[in-house]
């Protein structure tokens, strides 16, 4: 209400007006709000009700929210239409009555085919918790693989990281080199006869760094770290299987020993 | 005014109470004198920063009010039973020009008071109502009665 009249907008549309009405109770002051109901409200001499759509109560029964009083303001309809869209977009996101619970898992499996271009080899065994080379000498690389298959509906997708506990070691002094190329720049395996351990990984589609950093035209290789490095990602709700890589050779001064490290995975989902 | 979306729900699901937040794009920007947020039913804060606390009144909770929860159990309106008044605790400024606002959801077909102002006197003008038959009603007073009403009703969330 104010110098352009008086009206009623509900939602965002006008649905009554008075042009001629420009003020209510002729009393300049203060005034309290009150909302919900008022003892007497429908009882004279208030009468405010009128006699032909009368009310059964003095108070409100339902939800009220958002109650606001602006004084000295008579807001556009541009303005009301903005402010309902504002708050309908807030209802909408409150009329969901139906919960999707989260679901997230992650399997490892070992694999027997080719992994990034890399073709297991025959005598080395991949399980869901090794990659046992078995014996080798400083003439034949060998290479194991393993499965890691990602289900989940987190609805920003989920990223796979790995780590190690350091490089291949036997006996105290007794390591196997790991590659020179990294998680963020991975390189060429070392030829047969020189020392080299290293991983690699089907996704070709990484989020950050170069995606495909791990295939260029070749198969790439990373030492792996200590800290967490990524080797696969989703950015939505899917189920998907990327594959992991290994590949060792030595050298003919490698020393005899066992030689073992121990590879973790680590997967985010973004609910 | 908000009178919608009323959504009739099937009998056997809880009606899905509002779940508005103070919207600090709009209502702050328009320097609102009044702005409660109606989250819990104890006193409400006045978020327009002039400090204007809505005291309960009409009856001890939770015969009067009691949280309205949303399917996630968070308190995000006030579901107000048919007894229960919120009152400024301090009156305030008021001019000729004047808007008010409020966003509700039926759960009755009784009518009745929605929101107003009351003088130092006792005397209330600038009322806004929903009638039995779910019209919405805005009312002033100066000597006679005035009158707005919606052509519609809103009150098919019972």
């Amino acid at each position: 209400m104010g110098p352009a009249g008086w009206f009623l907008y509900v939602d965002k549309e006008l649905v009554a007006s008075n042009v001629t009405r420009t003020n209510g109770e002729n009393y300049i002051g203060t005034r309290s709000l009150q909302i919900g109901g008022y003892a007497d409200f429908d009882r004279s001499p208030n009468h405010w009700p009128p006699a032909d759509d009368p009310v059964g109560s003095h108070y409100f029964r339902g939800y009220i929210d958002e109650a606001a009083y602006f004084d000295n303001k008579q807001p556009t309809a541009a303005r009301i239409s903005e402010y309902v869209d504002a708050m309908w977009q807030q209802s909408a996101n409150a009329k969901v009555l139906g919960v999707v619970d989260p679901i997230f898992s992650m399997s490892v499996a070992g694999r027997t085919t080719t992994c990034n271009g890399e073709t297991p080899t025959g005598e080395v065994t991949s399980t869901s918790t090794a990659v046992a080379f078995g014996s080798t000498d400083a003439t034949a690389q060998k290479v194991g693989a393993q499965d890691l298959t990602v289900s989940s509906n987190a609805g920003n997708g989920w990223s796979i990281y790995t780590r190690s506990t350091g490089p291949m070691s036997g006996r105290p002094g007794h390591t196997i080199a790991n590659v020179s190329g990294s998680n963020a720049t991975p390189g060429a395996f070392p030829a047969a006869g020189s020392e080299g351990f290293g991983y690699t990984t089907s996704d070709t589609a990484l989020l950050t760094g170069t995606a495909s950093r791990f295939f260029s035209g070749t198969t790439q290789w990373a030492a792996p770290s200590t800290s967490n490095e990524l080797i696969a990602d989703e950015t939505g709700p899917t189920e998907v299987t990327r594959c992991v890589a290994y590949r060792l050779g030595i050298s003919a001064l490698t020393p005899a020993d066992t030689y073992s490290t121990q590879i973790t995975y680590t997967v985010v989902p973004r609910f | 005014m908000r009178g919608g979306p009323f959504v009739d729900l099937p009998d056997d699901q809880p009606a899905a109470a509002p779940n508005w937040e103070f919207t600090t794009q709009y209502a702050k920007a328009d320097a609102p004198a009044v702005y409660w947020g109606l989250d819990d039913p104890t006193n409400q804060p006045d978020y327009s920063g002039n400090n204007h606390v809505g005291i309960p009144s009409g009856g001890s909770d939770p015969q009067s009010f009691e949280p309205g929860t949303d399917d996630e159990g968070s308190n995000k309106s006030l579901l107000f039973k048919g007894a229960g008044t919120l009152t400024s605790d301090r009156s305030f400024p008021s001019s000729n020009t004047f808007s008010q606002v409020a966003w509700i959801k039926t759960k009755s077909r009784t009518g009745g008071f929605i929101m107003g102002m009351t003088n130092p006197s006792g005397g209330h003008d600038r009322v806004i109502w929903i009638s039995d038959s779910g019209h919405i009603h805005a009312g002033v007073y100066e000597e006679y009665f005035y009158r707005l009403k919606s052509p519609r009703t809103y009150n098919d969330d019972t």
